[in-house]
């Protein structure tokens, strides 16, 4: 590997540690092929200097790479490439409604913000909602301790309520609203659109500033058009997959 | 690579603005490379007539004032809808518009073999040479594919106003390629399948992904190196399980989108 090829990461705009920035772009060079499997990859000091960071930081994101099973060190013979990340490693993001009530449901749920909302949200698809009153909830999901989607949430004030007010902040959004056989849901839309991850977003996926990802636009709505949930969810770009069938008529 | 020089615009920094002027432009966000948000926002005011045909658009100066942007960023987002067609330079005369964008900018990502042949309609595309050494067709993730005796393989770079959106490969059932008798499938492999009698499209999967672009990609995307792509793997059946179809297509994340009606 040589210096030229690194993406240009901006460390230092970023709230999350160092070594789990490094280990997610390690991850990502496995992922490309540029650290192919059975291959060495550079010494723990060589990457130390490239990156200019402490060779203790490197050991660091090295060992999560070894928690996952991507790497393998031997003594004396240096650390070597295992695997690529398995499928069962990615975060789908839901094409249909089934989907969207299990995608996340394995996750752990982390609840950032949650209270009232001062405005009705602007819906994303379809007619603007009308003023009833809505609950903003930020979530976290991670798979162990890996963050892999940050979601927005507008959901109806006494929906939230029926689905167990302030507890229903700690499980995934989805899940809850398709398995509630009380709650009507007579449509849902999705929007996906990629892009990059402000610093906001990537201090919370813990991936450098600028780094891909998808944003996940959904729309929920009840008997008569009534918007009942809006959803912006943000997926980190290397976890995530989109595998869906084609449709035939 | 957008640079955060583009996100200064958030900072609270400049305060000199009035209000009035801040509520003319439109709310730029990080999502995006900000040079696109410019375009898709031009667009708009060409598409809603508030930029005339016939009319000269704002000078580069004011256009990055009215939205704290370097002159370079609206350089690039001009530029973009020059090439476009939508507007010309005019020397002595400013920007002119010369006519409203005929389609949105998107590039919708369809999930059904109908949404896959009638998406490819007004694009460019120009053969590209196979640089990769041959290879079979990636099998499916699920369901078991037959491969076809041997394949006939195309590698494109397909434009759409010029600019360029897709490197694709596709390999083709030899037996169709043989049955219409022409190896140049024309702007849509698709449509060129659907007017196969013996083979009937019956069964497919597609895969999604976020990666970043390789040098090779980067130059013929005309994108910065490791912008972010979306690579999109079809696979298409025949009636009796043969793959008559795979693709790899590598698309620039800014400009397509997949919209799926979840219930």
């Amino acid at each position: 590997m040589t210096e030229s090829v690194n993406p240009v990461l901006d460390f230092g705009h970023n709230r999350a540690p160092i070594y789990i920035q490094l280990s997610t772009l390690f991850r990502r060079f496995i992922v490309s092929g540029q650290w192919a499997v059975a291959q060495q990859i550079p010494t723990h000091e060589s990457l130390a200097a490239q990156f200019e960071v402490n060779p203790a930081t490197i050991r660091k994101a090295i060992e999560i790479l070894e928690q996952e099973g991507l790497v393998a060190s031997y003594r004396r013979r240096g650390t070597f490439v295992k695997a690529k990340p398995s499928p069962a490693d990615w975060i789908a993001v839901p094409t249909d409604w089934t989907m969207a009530a299990t995608a996340l449901a394995g996750l752990n749920v982390l609840c950032l913000v949650s209270h009232q909302a001062r405005n009705v949200p602007a819906p994303f698809h379809g007619d603007s909602a009308e003023s009833h009153s809505f609950h903003y909830t930020r979530r976290l999901y991670a798979r162990e301790k890996l963050p892999a989607v940050v979601e927005d949430s507008y959901l109806k004030t006494d929906l939230r309520r029926q689905l167990g007010g302030a507890r229903s902040d700690g499980r995934a959004l989805l899940t809850l609203l398709a398995s509630d056989p009380e709650i009507a849901i007579e449509r849902a839309d999705e929007s996906i659109l990629f892009g990059i991850a402000d610093r906001e977003i990537s201090a919370l996926l813990a991936v450098p500033l600028n780094s891909p990802v998808a944003i996940v636009h959904q729309t929920i709505r009840g008997l008569s058009d009534a918007l009942l949930c809006e959803v912006k969810a943000y997926y980190r770009g290397d976890l995530l997959r989109i595998s869906e069938p084609i449709r035939f008529a | 690579m957008s640079k955060p020089a583009a996100i200064r615009h958030s900072g609270k920094k400049r305060s000199g603005t009035t209000k009035a002027r801040r509520a003319a432009a439109p709310t730029l966000n990080h999502e995006s490379p900000i040079y696109v948000q410019l375009i898709t926002h031009f667009r708009q005011q060409i598409e809603t007539g508030k930029w005339a045909v016939n009319q000269t658009i704002p000078g580069f100066e004011e256009l990055a004032a009215q939205f704290h942007v370097a002159r370079g960023t609206v350089r690039q987002a001009i530029g973009f809808l020059q090439r476009e067609g939508l507007i010309a330079s005019r020397r002595g005369r400013g920007t002119l518009v010369l006519r409203k964008p005929e389609h949105n900018i998107w590039l919708e990502l369809p999930n059904s073999w109908q949404g896959l042949v009638h998406s490819a309609d007004s694009i460019e595309g120009e053969f590209l040479d196979l640089v990769a050494p041959m290879r079979l067709p990636v099998p499916p993730n699920s369901g078991n594919a037959v491969l076809a005796p041997s394949y006939h393989v195309v590698r494109r770079l397909l434009k759409r106003d010029a600019i360029p959106y897709l490197v694709g490969t596709s390999y083709i059932d030899r037996r169709i390629i043989d049955e219409l008798g022409t190896s140049n499938p024309g702007h849509s492999i698709y449509r060129f399948i659907e007017r196969s009698r013996r083979a009937k499209p019956s069964w497919g999967e597609q895969t999604l992904m976020l990666e970043t672009a390789d040098a090779e990609t980067a130059y013929l995307l005309q994108i910065p190196l490791h912008s972010a792509i979306v690579c999109v793997l079809r696979w298409v059946l025949d009636r009796d399980g043969t793959l008559i179809y795979q693709s790899e297509g590598r698309f620039r994340s800014d400009f397509v989108q997949a919209y799926r009606r979840l219930k």
